[in-house]
């Protein structure tokens, strides 16, 4: 049964930038400084809930790899290694990076298009850091940060996208000029430019200051509504072409991502973009949208040697992807 | 340790990193990361801010940043934001627009930060934490206020 509104959006994310006043910006403080923020920080999130610190010095490079492809960490977190820290709730909804760009940088991601449960959540987590911490706050300004353009609210919210209608019919270039006037962007996660391979964008709001928590939340929420909007009429536009090519290369995607034996990372992100184009459409067996999901995280190669708890080479590693495809897909 | 892309530069930090399906250290220089688009670019919205031939300079009595170390880096800590005020306001103007800070009054929640605050003085007096007693005290005469 074709139902050309699934998968459309994989993830909401919520984040903010807090820093504790009178505590030099992470690109200058002491080593010392730092440990004192980290501590700072834990100590106030631990007391409202279970929290586990995990300092990046203090952790492989793998273990460093897998926390950034699964989205807990930055690069920028990771080239700050010798200070930095991050403290995850017990389901990774919630992640608090610790002297990144801001001393504090906290998120929440939860699946679907729920970015006010996101919002929610995160506020707590404010709460919990304004009652325990010093933080850097001014009645102009608002919330002071390390670069300028997150002054204010200093809150981020976003929506992952998966829009390959759009995509395919290259509208999406046009589709971000009407938007320019918003407070929103939208860019393209996995490629350059607006074109994106796994057919992911990122819809997010552009300034932090002048504008409520709340706005900006519900902002960003309507622009996301709208392109989901125009992303499915561009799958009705594609359904209707019945091209020939369009719908073999989704189905040969479908046959080689459920069969083959080796999948690197590229191959799968390509061929599961196709496949689930191809459920919504109808051209190919459906697939579960939160399986498909976990396994856009799961199949990343620093997580499945950490997962999987075994040190692999990179063939092995291709063949684990494609054997963890099939058993997730094919128990669908 | 030289930059393992441009082999010119020294490297600044070392990315664990899908490098071609091999999972690998890359030694990598700021230049070479942010091209790559491993990390995000330095942009400092202060830069040329500092007039030289000056004879005086601010400096931030927290962080110790000068007015040309400013226009250099950035801010350097949040009373950064006091010290160098008139520099800095034509740049968030230029970034955000003429706008100021907005809240929705749930967001205040004054009353609840005020309550925790003032259990949270209770405690450091018991273990008889004066400092600790005196900034809490201070942040709540502060929110008060």
């Amino acid at each position: 049964m074709t139902d050309l509104k699934k998968h459309m959006i994989v993830s909401s994310r919520v984040r903010l930038a807090r820093n504790i006043a009178k505590i030099p910006f992470p690109f200058k403080m002491s080593p010392f400084e730092a440990a004192s923020v980290i501590d700072k920080v834990f100590n106030a999130l631990k007391s409202t809930g279970e929290y586990n610190l995990y300092k990046l010095n203090e952790l492989s490079d793998i273990e460093c790899l897998s926390l950034k492809e699964r989205y807990l960490i930055s690069n920028d977190l990771i080239k700050n290694r010798n200070i930095g820290a991050v403290i995850l709730n017990s389901n990774e909804t919630i992640s608090v990076m610790v002297n990144e760009e801001d001393h504090i940088r906290a998120q929440c991601v939860l699946p679907g298009l729920d970015i006010n449960t996101a919002y929610e959540e995160i506020k707590k987590v404010d709460l919990a850091l304004n009652s325990a911490l010093n933080i850097a706050y001014d009645d102009e300004l608002g919330y002071i940060t390390s670069c300028p353009t997150n002054l204010g609210t200093g809150l981020r919210a976003s929506a992952l996208c998966f829009l390959p209608g759009l995509s395919t019919l290259n509208d999406i270039g046009k589709i971000v000029k009407s938007f320019s006037h918003i407070n929103a962007e939208v860019r393209g996660v996995y490629g350059e430019g607006t074109k994106a391979t796994g057919y992911l964008y990122q819809v997010s709001n552009k300034t932090t200051l002048g504008i409520t928590e709340e706005e900006l939340v519900e902002d960003v929420k309507a622009m996301v509504l709208e392109l989901a909007e125009k992303e499915v009429k561009a799958r009705e536009r594609i359904l209707n072409m019945c091209d020939p090519d369009i719908i073999d290369n989704i189905m040969r995607s479908y046959g080689i991502l459920t069969n083959a034996y080796k999948l690197t990372t590229d191959e799968f992100m390509s061929l599961s973009a196709d496949a689930r184009m191809g459920a919504c459409l109808g051209y190919t067996p459906d697939i579960d949208e939160q399986k498909l999901n976990t396994l856009l995280l799961d199949v990343q190669p620093a997580t499945l040697i950490v997962k999987g708890g075994k040190n692999y080479t990179a063939e092995e590693r291709d063949i684990a992807r494609a054997a963890l495809v099939k058993r997730m897909l094919n128990n669908n | 340790m030289l930059c393992a892309i441009c082999g010119k530069n020294q490297a600044v930090f070392k990315l664990p990193a899908n490098y071609n399906n091999n999972l690998v250290s890359l030694p990598l220089c700021e230049e070479c990361a942010v091209k790559l688009g491993f990390i995000k670019p330095a942009v400092n919205h202060f830069t040329g801010v500092y007039k030289t031939g000056r004879s005086e300079q601010r400096v931030c009595p927290c962080c110790r940043t000068t007015e040309r170390e400013f226009s250099k880096n950035g801010a350097g800590c949040s009373e950064c934001y006091k010290v160098f005020k008139d520099i800095i306001k034509p740049v968030i103007v230029k970034i955000h627009g003429d706008v100021k800070h907005k809240t929705s009054l749930e967001n205040l929640k004054g009353d609840n930060i005020v309550k925790s605050l003032e259990m949270q003085l209770e405690e450091a007096k018991a273990r008889n934490d004066f400092s600790e007693a005196q900034r809490i005290f201070d942040e709540i005469q502060r929110r008060k206020s």
